[in-house]
């Protein structure tokens, strides 16, 4: 067990470096892809809602850490998405490699929308002025396109010999 | 659990208002990561500009030509400006006068990093505390303001840029001398410039800088950007300008951190002149015939003591108050215990983001008081509920 709390720890503070030094420099038309959101969801897919909720808590208090909304906020989306699709993933939905390709985009655009709409809750009114829709796209997107490579960072975190929908050996 | 711990987090930050020991932690990180921002940096510069040119490359093509025309034309002002600024130095030591702006200490910094998120239009510098940076002093680049130091580790720092959308100063055209309130729209668009009067004539690549009123965190004179267009509210009596930042935010690679914190305002309550008093009645005409009534003694609007401010900032287009109603805005002022402010119909209350935290506690800060002698500028109005119903304020009134 300690065992794979270090390699989470490992896992998401490389996924925090990203974040703040790889990221900024390919954004496109000034938005970003969301690393840590990507973490969240990634882990509540591969390993059920309850990882998800833990790997969703530490991934936002990550993200809080370097931006300067509300401290909590990215906290508590993290949360619920990493949460929420370890719930719904497997119960409700569950498909190929397409489906999880749009449930991870799904999610994302899902989890950045609940941060607008909970920040604006909770008196963030600029939140309301942002232009959404494309931010949505590349957070989508661009976490689809790196959703590989944190589904096999989280594998590794959680010694995982084979992914869920993986057939066993 | 843990989704209450989150909330409990949201709960603590907004009791330390950002500050406390969340506050530290976040400078902790910033001054941890900085390192290894920059090596990163260092080594993905140049991939950023290929990946930029790649998704850019038409509005760079388009950036070139409109640059060069610029070039030309600037060359050609370089002569005139020199001669302006030597006629401007003559007539300041024929005046005894200095330039404040000159007066002020600058730090220069080197800019780290672009935005981190999708939410906030920040940069990173590599100059923080230790060099007296301190939260909410100006930045700008060598064509214009940048934006306003938002959070400070001890050799870090970030800078909110002005086109994030928490972002607010306090504006003035430069031709017409207006006074308005610029906030940034997103990343990539222009300023919007409220409180404009209508009758006003806004020129496209007018000048915009700070108009350093009473209570700004920003001193007077920096150039904000040029004004693209201007669109009529008549419903609001006022205009709606846009405004194109003169620092070119996409591309800043050194920036000056100005060493300025606003001077305190002065609370003490001055005498109105007679001729530019405010009326303790609201203009009849705008609210159809309804007088705005100031608070007597121990009415519901006087606060007591040492509690926090409550403002309702009134929508510009409707009253905040009805007939024998209480103002909307009342507020408690460490000062004057049992003072309250008030606004006045058609009058809008704002805040210059950061910037209001400057503000005493307790005293409101109007803008684009209509209808009444005080028009666009900022004004403190403490109303003494207690004892008196004269109204007296501090800041400029034109008619």
């Amino acid at each position: 067990m300690i065992g794979i709390r270090s390699r989470t720890a490992v896992v998401l503070v490389g996924a925090l470096v990203v974040q703040v030094a790889i990221v900024p420099h390919l954004a496109v038309g000034g938005h970003v892809v969301d690393v840590m959101l990507l973490m969240a969801v990634v882990s509540g897919l591969i390993a059920g809602p309850d990882r998800g909720l833990v790997v969703g808590f530490m991934a936002g208090l990550g993200t809080d850490l370097i931006v300067g909304t509300p401290f909590g906020l990215w906290t508590l989306v993290g949360c619920l998405m990493g949460f929420g699709v370890g719930t719904v993933y497997g119960r409700f939905v569950e498909g190929g490699r397409i489906v999880r390709i749009f449930t991870v985009m799904l999610a994302l655009a899902t989890g950045t929308a609940l941060f607008v709409v909970i920040g604006r809750l909770l008196g963030q009114e600029f939140l309301g002025e942002v232009d959404l829709i494309p931010i949505l796209l590349t957070v989508s997107v661009g976490g689809a396109i790196l959703a590989p490579l944190a589904i096999r960072a989280l594998a590794w975190a959680f010694e995982m010999d084979r992914l869920p929908w993986e057939p066993s050996r | 659990m843990l989704v209450l711990t989150a909330l409990t987090l949201i709960t603590l930050d907004f009791r330390g208002d950002g500050g406390g020991v969340l506050g530290s932690a976040r400078n902790t990180v910033l001054d941890v990561l900085g390192p290894v921002r920059s090596a990163f940096s260092w080594v993905f510069t140049p991939v950023g500009n290929a990946w930029n040119g790649i998704t850019n490359y038409d509005d760079l093509e388009a950036e070139n030509e409109q640059l060069r025309s610029e070039l030309d034309q600037l060359k050609g002002d370089t002569l005139q400006v020199a001669e302006l600024q030597r006629r401007t130095r003559e007539l300041q030591l024929l005046l005894d006068l200095r330039d404040t702006d000159e007066l002020l200490p600058r730090v220069a910094a080197r800019v780290i990093d672009a935005p981190l998120t999708n939410f906030e239009q920040t940069l990173e510098i590599d100059r923080g505390a230790t060099s007296g940076i301190r939260v909410g002093m100006p930045v700008e680049s060598g064509s214009g303001l940048v934006g306003r130091v938002s959070q400070v580790g001890r050799t870090r720092s970030r800078v909110q840029l002005l086109t994030d959308t928490g972002f607010a100063a306090g504006v003035r055209l430069v031709r017409s001398g207006d006074s308005g309130v610029a906030h940034g729209e997103g990343s990539g668009r222009e300023l919007t410039v409220d409180f404009i009067e209508l009758e006003t004539v806004v020129i496209p690549g007018e000048s915009v800088v700070t108009s350093g009123l009473e209570g700004s965190v920003f001193p007077e004179g920096l150039l904000v950007g040029t004004v693209v267009d201007a669109r009529p509210l008549p419903a609001l009596e006022r205009q709606e300008v846009r405004v194109a930042p003169a620092a070119d935010l996409e591309r800043l690679s050194f920036v000056q951190v100005i060493l300025y914190r606003p001077p305190p305002v002065d609370n003490r309550p001055v005498e109105p002149p007679p001729e530019t008093s405010v009326p303790t009645t609201a203009d009849p005409g705008r609210d159809g015939g309804t007088p705005e009534t100031v608070p007597e003694p121990g009415s519901s609007t006087t606060v007591p003591a040492g509690t926090a401010p409550t403002s309702t900032p009134p929508s510009p287009t409707s009253p905040s108050t009805t007939a024998g109603s209480a103002p909307a805005t009342t507020a408690s002022t460490p000062t004057t215990p049992t003072t309250s402010t008030t606004s006045i119909p058609g009058s809008s209350t704002t805040s210059e983001g950061a910037a209001a935290a400057s503000w005493p506690s307790g005293w409101g800060k109007l803008w684009g008081v209509s209808g009444s002698e005080i028009v666009n500028e900022a004004a403190v109005i403490p109303v003494p509920g207690a004892w008196g119903t004269t109204l007296s304020w501090s800041g400029t009134a034109t008619s």
